[in-house]
């Protein structure tokens, strides 16, 4: 049964639903080979003991087109999960247990799918290199000693060591996608909207998007026709009943028709890391080779997008996590002035980097510094989804590379949290128009002797979804790529 | 950022920083402002306007209206009162 466990997700769904494969058996495998491996990576906050209370014999919701359904798969710990510990990687919520499920959980739950348990993340989704955790560090699968990536880090590493064949993540700046390209999976964004918010412990309403972590481009499809459900909990939701992203990804490309952009900043070898500018060359390389023509495009916001990103996103951080203040939720420092006790219980709950961003947040709503910042950002918003628009109106897809550098070690950069927030380059655009993006494998780069994945990031114009995923899977197809795990982890499939 | 106006936003924000963190974490936080002041650069035409459901957020205008109670309306509140204070509950 383990020799399935690195095979893609719709292939083995094929097995069950013919019979040949029992369902239940391959959640035990699963569950057990994910436990045994786990100590190398840390790459899960908590397991779903629950698992025999999951061999339900609910009704499937089948309908007409495939789903995601029978398969055992893992939860950033940022969704609520009934009667499961969600912590959102933070102290503070370290014993806080949800009376309900997200609406994505939720749906997998319907379709008989076996949640193996909540990986490990920054703390609220907010950090590039999984190091912000209350909960240690994650490590990358392909070099333990290198950052997964994050936010969702533990997501990332959970399919890329194969503990599960499709992870859950959220994506505020890039943290499905990013990760997913330091740990060489397909990392899913879908446009703003497309997947329902209800139950997503909030960081920045405005950007934060549920996402898919997979093998392959087809499996992050399947999975996105389960959880991509009209929800009317959520106001922002505009998820359609019946599209079939499964299906779409399937359609042939005509190379000769696609126009493929690629934005000047990001070929800029100041920039770009050379090997991963390497890479990125060789991806829209095939792209010409198949036929398509590529446009280069200007993004002269390029540079400010980081600086706008982090503004919005911490303004709207510093109010949504003003709830807690250990009345509602978590962790509750007792003091006998009920001031004191918010200060208390906050200042010890919260991690570094969440305070950072909490104080800046503070600082940029405040009454003297509102227009010059916060105000100011928005309009830069603005700028960047008016110049998304144009270049939708010359191409079809718009081409980067996922992150700018390779994995970095541990430690690295946390001295700097600016040198940090430059992971984001070149995904937070993505979240400041609510677009969507796909982060797919193209590749490796080599760092003192150890093989580090690279990222190639595809972006289509908002709610273009079905054609960005079509292009995504036939460039897999183009390209001959098959998701290979880790040395390591290979053994430990045969073992 | 001088000391006394870094604690203020520490108040604000209801954090309180242990007494040995607070040059370091004030020394990045100036750093951090000094990375988002570079948005500063961008020349703003316009306001900002909200992404999602933009056009569709149409809220109605805060107007005051008279209200005038009706006649065979006793009490001065909607809901039901709960407790009876004639009880002592």
């Amino acid at each position: 049964m383990k020799d399935l466990l690195s095979r893609p997700a719709h292939e083995v769904l094929t097995e069950i639903e013919a019979g040949e494969v029992d369902h239940v058996a391959l959640q035990e495998a699963q569950f057990e080979f994910a436990r045994e491996i786990d100590p190398e990576i840390n790459a899960f906050i908590s397991w779903d003991e629950r698992v025999e209370e999951q061999k339900w014999d609910l009704p499937m919701a089948r309908e007409g087109r495939a789903r995601f359904h029978r398969l055992p798969y893992a939860a950033k710990d940022i969704f609520t999960t009934t009667g499961l510990r969600t912590t959102a990687g933070s102290k503070i919520l370290n014993n806080y247990v949800p009376p309900y499920d997200a609406t994505c959980v939720a749906a997998l739950r319907r379709e008989k799918n076996h949640l193996m348990g909540k990986t490990n993340m920054d703390e609220f989704a907010m950090g590039s290199s999984g190091e912000m955790s209350a909960y240690g560090p994650t490590k990358n699968p392909w070099a333990t000693d290198y950052v997964p990536g994050g936010s969702s880090s533990g997501s990332a590493a959970a399919v890329a060591a194969c503990q599960c064949f499709m992870a859950l993540g959220t994506d505020t700046g890039g943290s499905v996608r990013q990760p997913a390209g330091f740990c060489g999976v397909v990392g899913y964004r879908p446009s703003y909207g497309l997947i329902s918010r209800s139950g997503l412990v909030a960081y920045s309403s405005s950007c934060d998007q549920a996402g898919i972590f997979a093998r392959s481009t087809l499996d992050a499809a399947l999975a996105m026709n389960t959880v991509s459900t009209p929800d009317p909990l959520d106001s922002t939701c505009q998820a359609k009943e019946d599209a079939d992203y499964f299906g779409e990804a399937q359609r042939p490309v005509h190379w000769d028709k696609l126009r493929i952009g690629a934005l000047k900043p990001f070929l800029d070898p100041e920039r770009i890391d050379a090997q991963v500018l390497a890479n990125y060359n060789a991806s829209l390389s095939a792209f010409e080779d198949a036929g398509a023509t590529l446009v280069e495009l200007d993004f002269d916001l390029a540079d400010l997008c980081l600086a706008c990103y982090y503004i919005i996103t911490a303004a709207e951080c510093s109010s949504n996590l003003a709830r807690y203040d250990g009345i509602r939720y978590g962790t509750r420092l007792d003091r006998e002035d009920l001031q004191e006790q918010y200060v208390a219980t906050r200042s010890a709950g919260f991690g570094a980097e969440v305070k950072r961003r909490i104080l800046l947040g503070t600082y940029v709503l405040s009454a003297g510094y509102f227009d010059a910042y916060y105000n100011k950002a928005r309009t830069v918003r603005k700028a960047i989804r008016a110049a998304l628009e144009g270049w939708f109106q010359r191409v079809d897809i718009v081409a980067t590379p996922t992150s700018p550098t390779l994995p970095f070690k541990f430690g690295e950069r946390l001295t700097d949290p600016v040198e940090m927030y430059m992971s984001d380059l070149c995904t937070v655009f993505v979240n400041l128009t609510g677009t969507a993006g796909i982060s797919i494998p193209n590749g490796f780069g080599e760092v003192e002797g150890q093989q580090l994945p690279t990222g190639l990031q595809l972006v289509c114009a908002p709610f273009r979804d079905s054609l960005l995923l079509r292009v995504a899977a036939q460039f897999e197809a183009l390209t001959g790529w098959k998701y290979k795990p880790p040395a390591w982890v290979a053994v430990a499939l045969a073992g | 950022m001088k000391r006394e106006q870094f604690e203020h936003l520490c108040l604000l924000a209801r954090l309180e920083l242990e007494h040995g963190e607070v040059a370091e974490f004030a020394a990045k936080f100036d750093k951090l402002l000094g990375f988002v002041d570079t948005i500063q650069a961008y020349e703003a035409e316009g306001e900002g306007e909200p992404l999602v459901l933009g056009s569709q957020l149409g809220f109605r205008t805060d107007t005051k209206r008279d209200f005038e109670w009706p006649e065979d309306f006793e009490h001065d509140y909607v809901v039901p009162q709960v407790i009876d204070f004639d009880e002592g509950a």
